[in-house]
């Protein structure tokens, strides 16, 4: 039977999650006790109405966890459950375990948590004041900033706001574990990371790793929220079965999703830019106050991002860019799609939206002059190479008739009275890479059977964005077998040891990597089997859609019949492939190195129309011209594009993520907190592929497509705020995302319509 | 919800001694069951009274109580005699498939703030009859607190009024942050209702006394009707807006309702 697509299967209905998953005999099902205030000292936790309500409760605290109790791995401020202080709305406090899932939630609610408040942050400006960092600050400078904008025409400062952003992930946080014999533990968990799974289970049970399995089948979406966060609910479901001697299931509800688990990080950020009088930024500054949340989780690494990508698309020789981590009393925040880059790209494009309405230069012909070429060197000192950022802004001022646009819109609203239309565009450079530097290595396990067929096993976790696919492309490519022979299976810590998560865009990049080295040493090994065959040197044989060449004369001997060959000689069919993406180097000190293997540049144009009278928007076109190198699917890349645009486009305009000054979550519910529909995108959506370009560090020359285009999103807001000058030219701008329709209305206050 | 007894009457005496007599809580469309958590001794599932019926009956056009937002957004005979306002007011509730459960007679009786299908049923006056019971108009029904039971047999609405309804919403899909309607009826002159305040739609009578009997005003009167309603009536400020904004879009709303049933 031919190997059947991901998505075919999804489409049916015939994927598995954990919850599809026939339960263990005798499985418990796990409820959490969430704290419901955003910051206290524990007394106590009482557990004497939730035992009474039915045999099956068993509650489980802090005390109770038998390795050690802590599951921060960047910096120890993250107890699996804590002992002494919860310190956001939404924590798990105690674990409850119950004959089912009902039982479980309602005893969960009866066990009581008996405290003393204790003050509440919730503002990263004010947890700066008070100096109250996760971590120490990172400051990135090169030139002379104060030199320099002594020498400026135009010097301005501002105030940028980006709130944060639920993940809204469709299958929500989870896991299944059982003990099994000799007091192994294994977990079948929702996570991007299963070796941080397993590496968090087994400090907090106090066992090896190697006595502990993780296996991530697949994931329903994760878009950064299971990458480090995957392993409480991991732990806690561990800890349970531990405790219990029995299976335990642990799956929150959406409401318990939203409240307890991290999300896009909140910035608040200062700029200052100056530029000459024609336009040249000559220099940049920027603090951002990262709003951390209550831990450090993976904090450091996405203020890295943004320190990293402060400049956005642009060469500006003067720079001092300074990150604060600040903690405050609500959910860890954590990785998102972009991490980090997002917020720094919106600091930057609103600088120089700001030093266009001050120098009166189009905000268009600013971002043109002043974006990076071939050769230049980065603040934090790259050297750039393969720049594309020229290729792709033109093409999209040439696509969209940039110039013929303005003098269409520029009429529209002459004659439009409650209607005005605005447009903007917005060049990106994403570096891809961990920033994180050693996680920059993957793994893979590759089997050939004696049929012929190929069995793939990566740290790369399928969670929609169609890894496996690429992955069997790869594969499918290097061996030259057809695609319905390879299979991609699940990720365990048993077949692929020491993974990093399944982020930074790079699941492809690195896993399929590793599997093509993998393959190319299996190949090496068929080649000179298939060179004994045909009499022929290996070095001349070829292997080509399940059949082997020598030279170009295609041969009678097929791939199955040389794998038959092979087995018979004792040939090892398995090989296990190991890639770390080479040339990467960051010294932490001087703030200077080459953090990326390379970047992915692009553009979008976003046209919107403005109801002056009720402040609500409409996305009417996006046209994106985008930098993907060697499509290895171009379907699937097609979708990750428009994906990253809607959560983008979400971001900017619509993602409202609300906390109360005492930490209450306020948007923890799906009728509250609002994600973009079908409706809510433009309707036209244009995307165009730059020519193929040669791109050593990946498979094929192909390109990470996860995160960059969510910045194209950013588009929208500009777009929308030049709609709202047409109509109201005397309104106070304000760079604060998401720009929602009060927000608009607030611009018009006003305006005369 | 936990449901303890279940109860699905064949007629409406059944069904309104269960509900009535014995308190039984009546189950319309069914659509919050899922999300409520409430206990119910009985339940009584009001689906098989063949109350899903919408019929021309001359000059008045009946809704059965378990018709649902479905057949409702899409009868012909409901969007041609009233300009598609009830589309309007029904083609945001969620998803199709939770429009083929949410009944007119589960809306009314919730008197969701959140309803748009209220503010228009309010704007065209429509009369509730309620079985065994007497016929009273909605706007009534929304402000009069009742003490005991009720079973809502059917929603009669005049077909002679020229209507309009407005809403706006962060999403599509997404709840009203405010929605308006309004309604000339021949004879009687205007009805503007402003609803999802967030709180439950109610009657901007000053505005409706301003535009009197004029059938068609212009664009500066139906403006000064809009303020007024914005001042006449209350908002409140949740996570979709906040008061400030909801009185500032009332007045587009209404304005644009009263121009749009006007033209």
């Amino acid at each position: 039977m031919k190997n059947i697509a991901e998505s075919a299967l999804n489409v049916r209905g015939q994927t598995q999650y954990i919850d599809d998953l026939p339960e263990p005999a005798g499985c418990l099902q796990a409820a959490v006790r969430l704290s419901d205030s955003a910051h206290g000292r524990i007394i106590a936790i009482k557990t004497d109405k939730a035992l009474a309500l039915d045999p099956s409760v068993q509650v489980i605290t802090g005390k109770d966890v038998p390795g050690v109790n802590q599951i921060g791995f960047n910096k120890p401020d993250e107890p699996l459950l804590p002992e002494h202080e919860w310190e956001y709305w939404g924590q798990p406090v105690a674990l409850v375990l119950a004959k089912n899932r009902e039982t479980a939630r309602a005893a969960a609610k009866l066990v009581e948590i008996e405290g003393e408040e204790l003050p509440v942050v919730t503002d990263p400006r004010e947890a700066a004041r008070n100096s109250d960092f996760i971590l120490p600050s990172r400051t990135i400078q090169c030139g002379d900033t104060e030199e320099a904008f002594k020498h400026c025409a135009y010097v301005i400062e501002g105030r940028v706001e980006s709130g944060g952003q639920e993940h809204v992930y469709l299958e929500t946080q989870g896991a299944m574990a059982e003990v099994r014999e000799g007091g192994k533990v294994f977990v079948i968990s929702s996570t991007q990371g299963p070796s941080g799974v397993q590496r968090a289970i087994a400090q907090s049970l106090g066992l090896p790793m190697n006595m502990v399995e993780v296996e991530a089948r697949r994931l329903g979406g994760a878009f950064g929220g299971k990458e480090d966060q995957a392993a409480t609910w991991a732990s806690l479901a561990a800890l349970g079965a531990w405790i219990s001697k029995k299976p335990v299931k642990l799956y929150l509800n959406r409401h318990e999703d939203m409240r307890a688990t991290g999300k896009r990080h909140p910035y608040s950020s200062d700029f200052k830019i100056g530029a000459a009088q024609d336009g040249t930024i000559l220099a940049f500054e920027a603090d951002y106050y990262q709003n951390s949340g209550s831990t450090c989780d993976l904090s450091p690494a996405i203020l890295a991002r943004t320190v990293l990508h402060a400049t956005g698309a642009y060469k500006i020789p003067n720079v001092r860019v300074t990150g604060y981590m600040c903690k405050t009393n609500l959910p860890s925040f954590t990785a998102f799609r972009g991490f980090g880059a997002p917020q720094a790209f919106f600091v930057i494009e609103s600088a120089i939206d700001a030093l266009s309405q001050a120098s009166g230069i189009p905000v268009v012909e600013i971002q043109k002059k002043n974006l990076y070429r071939e050769g230049d060197s980065t603040y934090f000192g790259m050297e750039m190479e393969r720049v594309r950022a020229h290729e792709a802004f033109d093409r999209l001022l040439e696509k969209t008739q940039w110039h013929s646009l303005q003098a269409e819109i520029s009429d529209f609203n002459h004659k439009s009275r409650t209607v005005k239309k605005g447009a903007a565009i917005i060049p990106v450079c994403f570096g891809i890479s961990f920033t994180k530097l050693p996680m920059n290595q993957a793994g893979a396990l590759v089997h050939v059977y004696v049929d012929g067929s190929v069995l793939v096993s990566t740290g790369a976790i399928e969670m929609g964005q169609q890894v496996s696919r690429k992955i069997a492309t790869v594969v499918s490519e290097t061996l030259g077998v057809p695609l319905e022979n390879i299979r991609v299976e699940r990720t365990t810590t048993l077949t692929v040891a020491n993974t990093v998560p399944t982020a930074a865009s790079t699941g492809s990049d690195l896993n399929g990597m590793a599997a093509r080295i993998a393959c190319l040493e299996i190949k090496k090994r068929l080649a000179g089997k298939a060179g004994e065959l045909l009499g022929a040197s290996p070095e001349v044989v070829r292997f080509e859609n399940g059949m082997i060449f020598k030279n170009d004369e295609k041969t009678e001997l097929s791939w199955k019949d040389l794998i038959v060959k092979a087995n018979e000689a004792r040939i090892d069919l398995s090989a296990h492939g190991f890639y770390a993406t080479p040339d990467l180097f960051y010294d932490m000190k001087a703030e200077r190195g080459k953090p990326f293997a390379y970047h992915v540049y692009g553009a979008a144009a976003v046209v919107a129309t403005v109801d002056t009278m009720r402040g609500t928007y409409d996305l009417e076109s996006v046209s994106i011209v985008h930098d993907i190198g060697h499509s290895l699917d171009i379907s699937v890349d097609r979708g990750q594009i428009e994906g990253a645009l809607a959560q983008g486009l979400g971001w900017s305009l619509l993602e409202d993520l609300r906390f109360g000054t005492d930490g209450k979550p306020m948007s923890d519910t799906l009728s509250t907190y609002k994600v973009p529909d079908i409706s809510f995108m433009p309707r036209t959506m244009d995307i165009e592929f730059l020519p193929e370009i040669e791109n050593p560090a990946t498979p094929f020359n192909s390109k990470a497509v996860g995160e960059p285009p969510l910045q194209y999103g950013i588009a929208g807001y500009f777009a929308i705020l030049n709609a709202l000058r047409a109509a109201n030219p005397a309104g106070k701008t304000f760079y604060s995302i998401p720009l929602t329709p009060e927000k608009a209305a607030g611009f018009l206050d006003g305006a005369e319509v | 919800m936990e449901i303890k007894e279940y109860v699905r009457p064949a007629s409406l005496d059944e069904a309104y001694s269960l509900v009535v007599e014995k308190k039984g809580f009546p189950l319309g469309g069914g659509a919050w069951v899922h999300m409520n958590v409430r206990s119910v001794e009985l339940a009584v599932d009001l689906s098989a009274l063949k109350l899903d019926y919408i019929v021309d009956k001359g000059d008045t056009v009946e809704i059965g109580a378990m018709a649902t937002a479905r057949q409702i957004e899409t009868s012909a005979l409901l969007n041609q005699a009233f300009s598609g306002a009830f589309a309007r007011a029904t083609e945001h509730l969620v998803g199709v498939q939770l429009r083929n459960l949410i009944t007119i007679g589960g809306t009314v009786a919730g008197k969701y703030g959140f309803s748009d299908l209220l503010t228009l049923l309010l704007a065209l006056d429509a009369k509730l009859m309620l079985y065994r019971d007497k016929t009273i108009e909605i706007a009534s029904f929304l402000t009069a607190a009742r003490e005991t039971p009720f079973l809502i047999e059917k929603i009669i609405v005049a077909k002679n009024a020229l209507v309009a309804f407005q809403s706006v919403r962060v999403t599509q899909n997404d709840f009203a942050i405010l929605n308006a309607g309004a309604a000339f009826h021949p004879g009687k002159g205007w009805q503007i209702a402003v609803g999802a305040r967030p709180a439950a739609a109610r009657l901007a009578l000053k505005a409706a006394q301003y535009l009197a009997m004029n059938r068609k005003p212009d664009e500066h009167t139906a403006k000064e009707a809009g303020r007024l309603a914005s001042e006449e009536i209350s908002f409140g400020s949740d996570v979709r807006g906040s008061d400030e904004y909801r009185k500032l879009v009332c007045e587009t709303l209404v304005m644009r309702a009263i121009m749009e049933a006007a033209k």
